[in-house]
């Protein structure tokens, strides 16, 4: 019996020593958690470069959903030549709800918006941060939720309006606010953004972040959807009275990989090919040629759009009958012509072939053979869109003359001669709309949202698309609505059922 | 003589006197002949009795007048009769030669012993639905992993093998599936509880499976605890059932010597028929004038290619697999050992794929004096695995050989016109050249434990248990331009992956019978710790592609990576087991289990169950029976089982750093600025699943137990089903929270029914079984829907989740025909059909096609399950059949968007497809069951998920077909002069025919994602083999 008791003692032992509470009271060891984050400064601009990461994605400022699915694409100046069949319901303008791209922008930017969401509530609950740094971060944080719902209400409509952080046990279901609300959101908080940042970084290590000017060029944005034409006349001044900005002379180099952040960009997707491409973009493949030897194209290509050749034949020419434009021989190249850079590589003459099914090729962001992601930025904002906008504005608030200038000075670094200053009020918006599309391909700025928020849009692609018979636009009540918007999409409502389509699309049942 | 004295002394000297033994007994030969006749009680003559010397292979059977006669070297030694249903006799051989024997019938045959969650009990007393699967019916499946020797064998477990790749993993499903989350049983291997984590080879979906790191033939038994009140000793982790296995281990007796050896081959039992080069640009050319295109002027004269190039014949071929093992056992009464040593190497089906595997196991049980007594065991496994992408629709080897164009030749890369060639097409055999990706699994486990008798009844345990796992992928892809295919330079990675968790245990048993009670319990403790790390390296731009380490690569584009984690799991449990005059039994567990991946709230959870029994064959008023009824007993039991699967730390929202898309670009370098986001907001009142089940069952065997059966009613509901909240899309979440959100409802019917016996020495049992499953939601406590995954490149989603549905279920559009005319197309409802698209049906009728007209086109769960085993022995020859099929269950053929649009699916070009596009919608056809053939698909008949994709699942599958012989041990032993004392000889076949309707490669479509079960991708398919041995005692 006294071993017995001996056993009983050492089995009781082992047991208190194997469950103290602290056993089971792990802390994870790969990644960190709300309890002990945002402690420190270095989280919180971590966070905040969390919100700019949301920037990269093909769906949300990649310049590759909104401005090569969509806009370029609808316009029909871009040829999706794959055909594939997502993609062909956008072209096509059959626009169904399920269409992925138009699900995967609506879910990525609002996955922008729940971090910014984070970053502005958290941070401003920590105590032990410097005011200023506090400031700073959530000026750039509320600028990115700004245009991370200014692509939203651009393309959706009026959408749910989240600002706050949310957790497991929010309420999800959040209904659609309406337009207006939404553009009240977006002006408050680029508002909120233009009177803390900075007009330019002075720390070189931080060029890329959002600045004043950037987001004084999203309220203009802003103001044009509403019509507010005067405030949007005074900010577009605000902007180049900044002093901070201009039109570079050679369109080409605005874009290319070594010239950066110049003096033409307001705000550009910042990617970087360093450490294996882990933060590389992926224009140079959409848009290189499919097929050419990988001394040019690198880890491949695909060449998903293609300049239709309608867009083309809209360049100036000169008597000879040669494209004029610089803005052409900048970024475009055509049959046995040479690649800017590696001019080596000649564009076939004949075709059809795997390269381009038009014969043209966008370069703008093709520029090297890339092995891992591309180095080269996505432009989202710059001057010369800045000058395109204060001439609308201009315009509507009756100064003809001032805005054509504005027009000119777009023109005239694209070596084209200055327009008339005389134009009729309608002349001007033609001339305004003529220097986007060809100043703005495969940006996100110029084409179907442009078009669209003037109201233009189905009568240009009347006047421009080859392919519009078969469009059969009157069989489409969705395209009969101004604005056209897009269908809120059938993977939101699957989850959130408050949500109503918009209208002309089938209603979610 | 020698053969008698030889359990007596210890094993060296054992060895010596065989030697000795085997020496002298060379040209000595003075045989007897023992001769006599068996009987039953009633002085009925016996046939078929099996009489043999203890110890020896010597033996013969009776014949129809129960006579037997038996040559022996020297008439002594111990004469064993035995029967089924009969108590076995033993009878010494003094010098007499002539034997006549009485047997006595057994009225309690079921003596079995069974292993339960930490203990074991006699079979007849079991309570609850605990199927066993014995070392005997493990042998005769030849396979490379033991869970397939279960597939068929027992009611109730469905078990898929989810890839025909070597050594690929399984899904096992015990009683349906209750839960979209883990859904695979938890294996106990020797007491100590497995992380079934399944590895995949680089590039490869499918898992490996990190079971079949155990030889089958070093496993004595397996058994399959079904209800909850089995498992609730496993508390929250024994939700989906679990599977004990024990190993086999030293007996007491001489040392015996097992060798087994086999050869044979794999090959694919099906292929697809493809269309030959004439067939495919005859169809090509329909396809773009269908669509206003200009046909390919490669293709223009069709009839000139002929028969062209059948990719998918040169990506298969006939391989060759082998099997060795070898194990000495043998033991005194206080010291008992076994060893063994196995090496399994398999070839593909698939070119550039293979399985190697090492395995080895020590155990060791050491009695020290009359109290303590020791033991534990040591194994390791080592696999190699290399793997090809093969079940994706896009890329992987087998579906680019599905995809090439006969037209061109076997060595020649994929390149045109973007119209015709789609960009993502490239040549398979190429591709699987210049990759080489492996898997290297080495896992180390064992334990170790004492036991002390404290007092005579009352027994203190305690064990110790260790599992290291470790695994090392290998992924190199050489600089390639082929045709489309880019890979612009070598890369090589490499990940070393790291898990080892130990784990504690003690336990107190007490155990005594007096008068008519007899009482059983045990109560006890258990820690368990997991713990989780891994690096990986990887290079780029090789110098020299001879030379495949990181170091060879450029020291400028190499990246690391690494992570880790752990988990602890702290547990008590108890369990007493009462028993009355042998007739009534009730048994009682809990187990209170607490885990650090459980949140504050919810820290700790208690699993109780009970059960009964009540053997109604010992009753006196069924005396009259006892010619029929040999024994009943009918059982019942309910408990509480809990499901763990839930991620770590599930209830804390996590926020994780640096990996791509959370980092940005920053600064005039654009270097690279670590970024922060929350990965998943936390849901703090995270719990586990509990599933809740009642079984009732009955045992019973007839006619002097020759008739057996085992039936069993359950039903099994999981509460608080742990899902992935489907968050809507504004809120923006990377990953959706998980919370305790359904009810799932699985109930069935099992039963085994079996008979066996022995006639004119004609061996045979033969068993069948079948169960049934009706699985349904019952709740979804957020309300709405989920909504399964879609595939790869498709926006196609095929599953559903629902309320009063089964968890997975498919659905999509109900396709009445093809529209024969422009004219007859529903404009309204399908604005973008022509002739020869699909006409959906609107369900609701309400002039629109909308979500609402989606409806459910079937189910990946079967309704029935079943196997019927065949054994049969007869004068030295043995017979094993064993068939496995499944009823009532519903395909997914996804990869019909592949086999049969022609038209890239997701992207430009065209591709080959199957030889039934021939009996495409063509105008005036008439044809009402495939579309037509189109470059542009606007009406989404390949992306609308649709009953087009939609076929019957079931099958019936000869899953194994073993002859065998063993030859006499008096001639083998003869002819070995006395080295060998048994050899069998055997021939095997696996998946020798399949029986179904269905049109894919393979029906059987293993997945263990319940919400993505059944679909079909293309997966590598299953391989029939055939495969011979030997198998020998030495």
């Amino acid at each position: 019996m006294k071993s017995f008791t001996k056993y009983i003692v050492v089995f009781l032992t082992i047991i208190m020593a194997s469950c103290k509470d602290q056993y089971l009271d792990l802390v994870p060891t790969d990644v960190l958690t709300n309890a002990n984050f945002f402690q420190t400064e270095s989280d919180a601009q971590s966070a905040l470069i969390g919100v700019y990461a949301q920037l990269q994605p093909e769906a949300t400022f990649g310049n590759l959903i909104d401005a090569a699915n969509l806009d370029w694409t609808m316009s029909g100046d871009l040829y999706e030549q794959d055909q594939n069949t997502p993609r062909v319901q956008l072209e096509m303008l059959s626009l169904p709800a399920d269409n992925t791209y138009t699900t995967q922008l609506y879910a990525g930017l609002y996955q922008g918006i729940s971090r910014a969401n984070s970053v502005i509530e958290k941070v401003d609950q920590m105590e032990n941060l410097a005011p200023q740094v506090k400031a700073s971060i959530i000026a750039q944080a509320k600028f990115l939720r700004a245009i991370y719902y200014y692509k939203l209400v651009n393309y959706f409509g009026g959408v749910s309006l989240v600002t706050t952080e949310l957790n497991a046990s929010s309420k999800l279901d959040i209904p659609r606010s309406s337009a207006a609300e939404v553009w009240m959101q977006v002006e408050s908080d680029l508002n909120d953004a233009a009177a803390v940042l900075p007009t330019a970084w002075t720390n070189s290590s931080d060029v890329g972040r959002a600045t004043k000017g950037a987001a004084l060029g999203f309220l203009v944005k802003a103001y044009l959807w509403q019509q507010k034409w005067a405030e949007a006349v005074a900010t577009s001044e605000q902007i180049i009275n900044l002093g901070q900005y201009d039109l570079l002379p050679d369109f080409r180099s605005v874009f290319l990989k070594t010239n950066e952040n110049n003096k033409e960009i307001l705000f550009s997707t910042q990617y970087s090919s360093v450490n294996n491409g882990s933060e590389g973009g992926g224009l140079d493949v959409r848009s290189a040629p499919r097929g050419a030897p990988s001394t040019y194209i690198g880890r491949g290509a695909n060449s998903n759009f293609v300049p239709q050749t309608s867009w083309i034949n809209a360049f100036e020419r000169d008597e000879n009958g040669k494209i004029k434009d610089q803005r052409y021989w900048g970024v475009i190249i055509g049959p046995g012509e040479h690649h800017q850079e590696m001019t080596n590589f000649v564009m076939p003459e004949t075709f059809p072939n795997p390269y381009t099914k038009t014969g043209y090729i966008v370069t703008k962001y093709w520029q090297e053979a890339s092995i891992v992601g591309s180095d080269v930025n996505a432009p989202i904002l710059r001057y010369s869109e800045v000058l395109l906008n204060y001439a609308e504005a201009l315009n509507e608030v009756d100064r003809s003359t001032d805005a054509m200038e504005q027009v000119n000075i777009v023109r005239n670094r694209a070596g084209l001669d200055p327009k008339p200053l005389d134009l009729t009020k309608d002349e001007v918006l033609d001339a305004v709309f003529y220097e986007r599309r060809m100043e703005f391909i495969w940006e996100p700025a110029g084409a179907f949202s442009d078009l669209n928020r003037r109201g233009r849009f189905i009568d240009f692609i009347e006047a421009n698309r080859v392919d519009y018979d078969k469009i059969q636009v009157e069989t489409k009540p969705w395209l009969q609505e101004r604005p056209i918007l897009l269908p809120i999409p059938q993977g939101a409502w699957d989850v959130n059922k408050s949500l109503i389509q918009n209208p002309g699309y089938p209603p979610f049942q | 003589m020698v053969l008698l004295c030889l359990t007596k002394v210890p094993i060296k000297a054992q060895m010596l006197a065989t030697t000795a033994g085997y020496q002298s007994g060379i040209g000595v030969q003075a045989d007897v002949v023992i001769q006599g006749r068996v009987t039953s009680g009633n002085g009925e003559p016996l046939p078929g009795v099996t009489v043999v010397v203890k110890g020896t292979a010597n033996g013969a059977t009776t014949g129809a007048d129960g006579v037997y006669a038996l040559r022996l070297p020297q008439a002594s030694g111990i004469l064993v009769f035995s029967f089924i249903g009969f108590i076995t006799q033993e009878v010494p051989l003094t010098g007499q030669t002539a034997i006549d024997v009485i047997l006595e019938e057994d009225t309690k045959a079921l003596e079995e012993v069974v292993v339960i969650g930490y203990g074991t009990k006699q079979k007849r007393d079991l309570t609850g639905a605990i199927s066993s699967v014995s070392a005997n019916d493990l042998q005769k499946v030849p396979a490379s992993s033991f869970t397939s020797a279960i597939e068929g064998k027992v009611p109730g477990v469905h078990i898929t093998q989810t890839s025909g790749a070597p050594g690929g993993a399984s899904s096992v499903r015990i009683r349906g599936v209750g839960t979209t989350g883990g859904n695979q049983p938890l294996y106990v291997i020797d007491g100590v509880p497995m992380g079934g984590e399944s590895m995949s080879v680089p590039g490869s979906s499918y898992g490996v499976d990190p079971l079949s790191i155990i030889n089958p033939n070093d496993i004595e038994s397996i058994e399959v605890l079904k209800d909850a009140a089995s498992a609730a000793i496993y508390g929250s982790r024994g939700a989906n059932g679990v599977i004990l296995v024990t190993t086999k281990r030293g007996k007491e007796g001489g040392a015996v010597v097992n060798f087994n050896a086999s050869v044979g081959f794999a090959q694919l039992w099906r292929k697809p028929e493809f269309l030959n080069a004439e067939e495919f640009a005859t169809m090509a050319n329909e396809l773009y004038t269908n669509s206003g295109l200009t046909p390919n002027p490669e293709w223009a004269n069709p009839a000139s290619f002929g028969e062209g190039t059948n990719m998918v014949d040169l990506v298969f071929r006939s391989a060759p697999l082998q099997n060795y093992d070898v194990s000495v056992a043998g033991g005194t009464k206080n010291l008992k050992a076994r060893l063994s040593l196995g090496y399994n190497d398999q070839v593909g089906t698939m070119i550039e794929t293979y399985y190697k595997r090492y395995t080895g196991r020590a155990t060791v049980d050491l009695k020290a004096g009359d109290k303590f007594s020791f033991g534990g065991s040591l194994a390791f496994a080592s696999t190699e695995s290399k793997g090809q992408n093969s079940d994706a629709m896009q890329g992987g080897i087998f579906n680019l050989a599905q995809q090439f164009f006969p037209t061109l030749s076997p060595d020649s890369a994929f390149f045109g016109d973007g119209v015709y060639y789609t960009k993502d097409g490239d040549n398979p055999i190429l591709r699987a050249q210049t990759i080489d990706n492996k898997l290297y699994n080495t896992r180390v486990y064992g334990n170790i434990f004492g036991e002390y008798e404290i007092v005579p009844a009352l027994k203190f345990r305690t064990g110790l248990g260790i599992d290291a796992n470790y695994n090392r992928t290998y992924a190199w892809q050489g600089m390639v331009q082929r045709g489309f295919y880019i890979h612009p330079q070598a890369t090589l990675s490499e990940n070393f992956d790291n898990r080892f968790n130990w784990l504690i245990e003690n336990t107190l048993s007490y155990s005594k019978t007096f008068g008519g009670h007899s009482i059983g319990a045990v109560i006890g403790q258990t820690s368990q710790k997991f713990k989780n790390n891994y690096i990986s390296s990887t290079g780029n731009g090789f110098l020299n592609e001879a030379l495949r380490v990181i170091n060879a690569s450029d020291i400028s584009l190499r990246s690391t990576s690494g992570s880790g984690s752990n988990s602890t799991l702290a547990s008590y449990f108890g369990r007493i087991d009462y028993t009355l005059n042998d007739k009534y039994l009730i048994s009682a567990s809990l187990r209170r289990d607490g885990s650090s991946n459980f949140g504050p709230n919810n820290k700790w959870g208690y699993f109780p169950a009970v059960s009964a029994g009540w053997r109604i064959s010992e009753e006196g008023f069924m005396s009259s029976l006892n010619n029929v009824i040999s024994d009943m007993k009918i059982r019942g039991s309910w408990g509480r089982v809990g499901n763990d699967a839930i991620p770590a730390f599930g209830y804390l929202s996590t926020i994780r750093s640096g990996t791509a898309s959370d980092n940005y670009a920053l600064g005039e370098d654009q270097s690279i600025v670590i970024g922060s986001t929350m990965v998943r907001p936390g849901n703090p009142d995270l719990k586990w699943e509990t599933t809740e089940q009642v079984d009732i069952g009955v045992d019973a065997s007839f006619l002097n137990s020759r008739l057996y059966l085992t039936a069993d009613y359950y039903k099994k509901s999981t509460i608080g089903m742990l899902i992935s909240l489907p968050v809507s899309l504004e809120a923006g979440f990377q990953n959706a929270p998980t919370v305790n959100g359904g009810r799932v409802e699985n109930r069935g019917l099992e039963l085994l029914l079996g008979y066996r016996n022995i006639v004119n020495g004609f061996d045979f049992d033969i068993s069948g079984n079948v169960a049934t499953l009706t699985n349904e939601v019952t709740s979804l406590g957020v309300g709405q829907p989920i909504v399964g995954p879609n595939l790869g490149g498709s926006s196609m989603t095929m599953t559903y989740t629902k309320l009063g549905q089964p968890i997975g279920y498919f659905r999509g559009y109900i396709v009445d025909g093809v529209y024969q005319t422009d004219d007859e197309v529903n404009k309204t409802l399908q604005p973008n059909a022509i002739a020869g698209d699909f006409k959906y049906r609107d369900v609701n009728g309400d002039g629109a096609l909308t979500d609402a007209d989606k409806v459910k086109l079937g189910k990946p769960w079967p309704d029935f399950t079943y196997g019927l085993n065949l054994d049969f022995s007869y004068k030295g020859f043995d017979l094993n059949l064993m068939l496995q099929g499944v009823a009532g269950n519903q395909i997914f053929r996804a990869n019909k968007i592949t086999n049969y649009q022609m038209k890239y699916f997701n992207g430009n070009g065209i591709i080959n497809g199957v030889k039934d596009i021939l009996n495409h919608w063509t105008p005036g056809s008439g044809i009402n069951d495939q579309p037509g053939l189109k470059y542009t698909d606007a009406n989404g008949n390949y992306s609308n998920a649709s009953s087009f994709f939609v076929e019957d699942g079931d099958y019936l599958r000869v899953r194994n077909l073993v002859l065998g012989y063993t030859i006499s041990p008096e001639i083998i032993r003869k002819a070995t002069a006395n080295t060998f004392k048994n050899l069998r000889v055997y021939v095997t076949a696996q998946n020798l025919f399949t029986f179904t309707r269905y049109s894919g490669f393979d029906p059987e479509i293993g997945s263990a994602n319940p919400m993505s079960s059944g679909i079909d991708t293309g997966i590598y398919p299953q391989p029939r083999t055939f495969s011979g041995g030997v198998n020998i005692n030495f």
